[in-house]
């Protein structure tokens, strides 16, 4: 199972690979902003991780740009970020955000909310 | 602010045009004071000219009353509009600046607990590798897979604590954002006061810090804290609880 892990912080992403990697999803694409992770996106991504705030190009605008794509129209997206208002959580879910994790953020809610989302976790 | 300023620039141009028209009414009486009249024999060409001098004068003596009272007039406004954007910058600024400093204390103490945690998490792994090195553990393979598992658990949390300095980045940025913002309230000012000297020095180094203010807005989260962090994933949770049963 193929990640695109989307985040403008080196460290942010360096965090989530490899907590990807201790759940057992090895497979890991990065990109540092919306364009590069469109750029990135193909039919072989079977889920998508990104940040809200980067530059260039926003989470929510990733998403809704990924839902016009026939190939991403039904990718799980779960956006990891420090935004935690009420409105921003119902915007990015009215942009087409699956599940959503609020930083900081441990392993296991990672794993629970990864696993919320796929059929059947990566063996 | 902006009006304010717009305001009271024009307000300042109406006054150099009146106080540059009064000088110049002014000058031309002035040449001639110097040699009062009086005193000159009434057949030179001198006692001539200061004749038409007083002829002058009291063609523009009257007016000097009106001119006055409309110098001073725009003169009152100006300071009443000056005084009105001195409180807004005073008012927006008090604001920021609290805000700024709580920004920054809130930087300062999440590097302490991340540090701190880092350390207690590292303390524990020194620990576990000490236990590894025991007897009790050699002898036992067992024990040894569950000393090595924690030991990957404690060095894992050292990754995670990490995460403040995203947090931590998006903090400063933002205080960064606010004194830029600051930066170009007192560069409106300086232009204000003196237009040749913002044209030529302060508006360079204002576009550029906020070019680059603007280019950075999108990659912070002005909110990004690390605290009560289980309190706004269950927020997130229950929405997203909401949002999957379609209430």
């Amino acid at each position: 199972m193929k990640f695109l892990v989307v985040d403008d912080s080196a460290t942010m992403r360096r965090i989530v690979v490899n907590s990807l990697q201790r759940i057992g999803f090895t497979n890991c694409v990065e990109a540092a902003d919306g364009i590069e992770a469109l750029a990135k996106f193909d039919s072989t991504i079977a889920f998508v991780i990104t940040d809200w705030n980067m530059p260039n190009m926003s989470g929510t605008e990733l998403v809704q740009a990924l839902r016009q794509r026939d190939d991403g129209r039904t990718v799980p997206v779960l956006m990891v970020t420090a935004r935690s208002v009420r409105e921003d959580i119902i915007t990015a879910l009215e942009a087409g955000v699956n599940n959503y994790i609020v930083k900081p953020f441990t392993p296991q809610v990672l794993k629970e909310k990864i696993e919320s989302l796929i059929v059947a976790p990566a063996a | 602010m902006t009006m304010a300023n717009e305001r009271a620039a024009d307000l300042m141009y109406d006054t150099a045009s009146t106080l540059r028209l009064l000088d110049a009414e002014l000058g031309e009486l002035a040449p001639r004071r110097p040699t009062d009249a009086g005193a000159l024999p009434p057949t030179s060409p001198s006692a001539a000219a200061a004749a038409a001098a007083i002829g002058a004068t009291d063609r523009v003596l009257p007016l000097l009353p009106a001119l006055f009272v409309r110098a001073m007039g725009e003169v009152h406004s100006m300071l009443a509009s000056i005084r009105t954007g001195r409180e807004h910058i005073r008012a927006a600024t008090t604001e920021r600046l609290a805000h700024t400093n709580e920004k920054l204390t809130e930087v300062s103490s999440a590097t302490a607990h991340a540090a701190l945690d880092i350390m207690d998490a590292l303390d524990r792994a020194i620990i576990k590798v000490d236990e590894l090195e025991t007897e009790d553990v050699l002898a036992d393979a067992t024990k040894g897979t569950a000393i090595r598992d924690d030991l990957r658990n404690e060095l894992f949390a050292v990754m995670g604590h990490m995460q403040f300095q995203d947090i931590t980045s998006q903090q400063i940025m933002h205080v960064q954002s606010l004194l830029a913002e600051m930066e170009g309230r007192l560069a409106d000012i300086a232009n204000l006061f003196d237009h040749q000297a913002g044209d030529s020095a302060a508006a360079p180094a204002t576009s550029v810090m906020a070019e680059r203010t603007h280019k950075d807005s999108h990659s912070f989260d002005p909110n990004a804290s690390l605290a009560d962090a289980e309190t706004r994933q269950a927020l997130a949770d229950s929405l997203v609880g909401r949002g999957s049963t379609g209430g």
